[in-house]
């Protein structure tokens, strides 16, 4: 029996191309560059972007989920393959986006009272905020899923899973947020989070379901 | 197998015919060998559908050892789960092959989780006595032999899922 699927298999080999790292890296760059793009051209830069150069919240806000995107990707190349481990210092890039909103938090708590952050949540535009996250970290999710996620074997399906929603889910929230001119920590902490959180959600279903092996 | 990632047939074909002996072996070692060659053939169409997860910058040893792990823990996680079946069940299994590999694999495994429990589970799946028999002869209650046998369960499941993290 052995012998002839052995016989089976061979006869069914055609050539394949081994996941390459390098590869996952240069098509979320390329999404994240497109996502941008698309962005700036759709909706444009946030009206005040020279004060919030000055600010820093032009750098801090995309800042904190593109750390957060790196982090993920990284953890994503060590456990997408059966033989790959999670690797410690690859969550670095993750405390360091929670450090840089933490920190966030303590810098604007100084400058804003509760009431103000908390009044920052009833923005009429939340939502949208919301949905565009969404929907963009699900367009960004389906593309990674067809061209990597699908091809791994990893012995943690679920986690690689979440991670994917995750990186998905970063990668739309950074872009946005050259848009997005709400710059409160609490804000960004629940209508970019609960975005992202959704994806990593869905992600870990997905990756529970489909990613086994 | 950087050959056969190319699409080399010869090459294909002396690989899986070498792997097959070590395989073999591997799996002798830690399940009833009526279930040895089912899982030989399992791993070896894995590593046919997940070829392209090799990576060519390293040794091919570590990969395919992590692929017959994994179709091991896998196989072993099937087995407990039929095993807590059949203890749910109260009924002797038709089945007399798969629950012979069964109970080696339990056998193995009973090690891992404390006396009292390795017992109890030990009477039900290896003597096949029933729960009334296990009762009169632990002098415990029909629902705390029962519990006994699924926490002990719970515990060779749990011991099987951190071989797959280690």
């Amino acid at each position: 029996m052995t012998d002839r699927l052995i016989e089976q298999l061979v006869n069914d080999l055609q050539p394949k191309k081994p996941l390459v790292d390098l590869k996952l890296w240069m098509h979320c760059t390329a999404c994240l560059a497109m996502v941008s793009v698309a962005i700036l051209m759709f909706m444009g830069l946030r009206g005040d972007y020279l004060s919030a150069m000055q600010n820093g919240a032009l750098f801090w806000k995309p800042g904190i989920f593109l750390m957060a995107w790196i982090g993920s990707l990284l953890l994503i190349t060590d456990i997408s393959r059966p033989n790959g481990g999670l690797r410690k210092e690859h969550t670095i890039p993750l405390m360091a986006a929670g450090t840089l909103l933490i920190w966030q938090f303590i810098v604007q708590s100084r400058q804003l009272s509760l009431t103000d952050m908390t009044h920052s949540l009833s923005d009429g535009s939340a939502l949208y905020c919301l949905s565009v996250i969404m929907g963009g970290g699900a367009i960004a999710m389906m593309m990674a899923w067809k061209y990597w996620f699908s091809k791994t074997a990893s012995r943690y399906p679920t986690l690689l899973g979440a991670l994917a929603g995750l990186s998905a889910g970063c990668l739309a929230a950074a872009a946005y947020a050259l848009h997005c001119d709400h710059d409160v920590a609490l804000y960004v902490s629940v209508y970019y989070g609960a975005p992202v959180l959704l994806l990593s959600l869905a992600g870990a279903i997905l990756g529970r379901k489909f990613l086994r092996w | 197998m950087r050959s056969a990632l190319k699409g080399d047939q010869n090459a294909y074909h002396l690989l899986l015919a070498d792997l097959r002996p070590w395989l073999t072996a591997y799996f002798g070692k830690r399940i009833h060998r009526n279930a040895v060659e089912d899982l030989v053939q399992d791993t070896l169409m894995t590593l046919h559908s997940k070829r392209q997860t090799f990576d060519l910058n390293y040794p091919f040893g570590p990969w395919i050892a992590a692929i017959a792990r994994h179709r091991w823990i896998d196989h072993m996680r099937k087995t407990l789960k039929y095993v807590e079946l059949e203890i749910d069940q109260e009924f002797p299994s038709q089945e007399h092959e798969r629950d012979e590999c069964a109970k080696h694999d339990v056998k193995t495994l009973l090690k891992l989780i404390p006396r009292a429990q390795a017992e109890v589970i030990e009477m039900m799946k290896l003597q096949e006595m029933s729960v009334e028999e296990v009762c009169k002869k632990t002098g415990r209650s029909a629902s705390s032999v029962k519990i006994m046998a699924h926490r002990g369960m719970k515990k060779i499941m749990a011991a099987v899922e951190e071989a797959q993290d280690d």
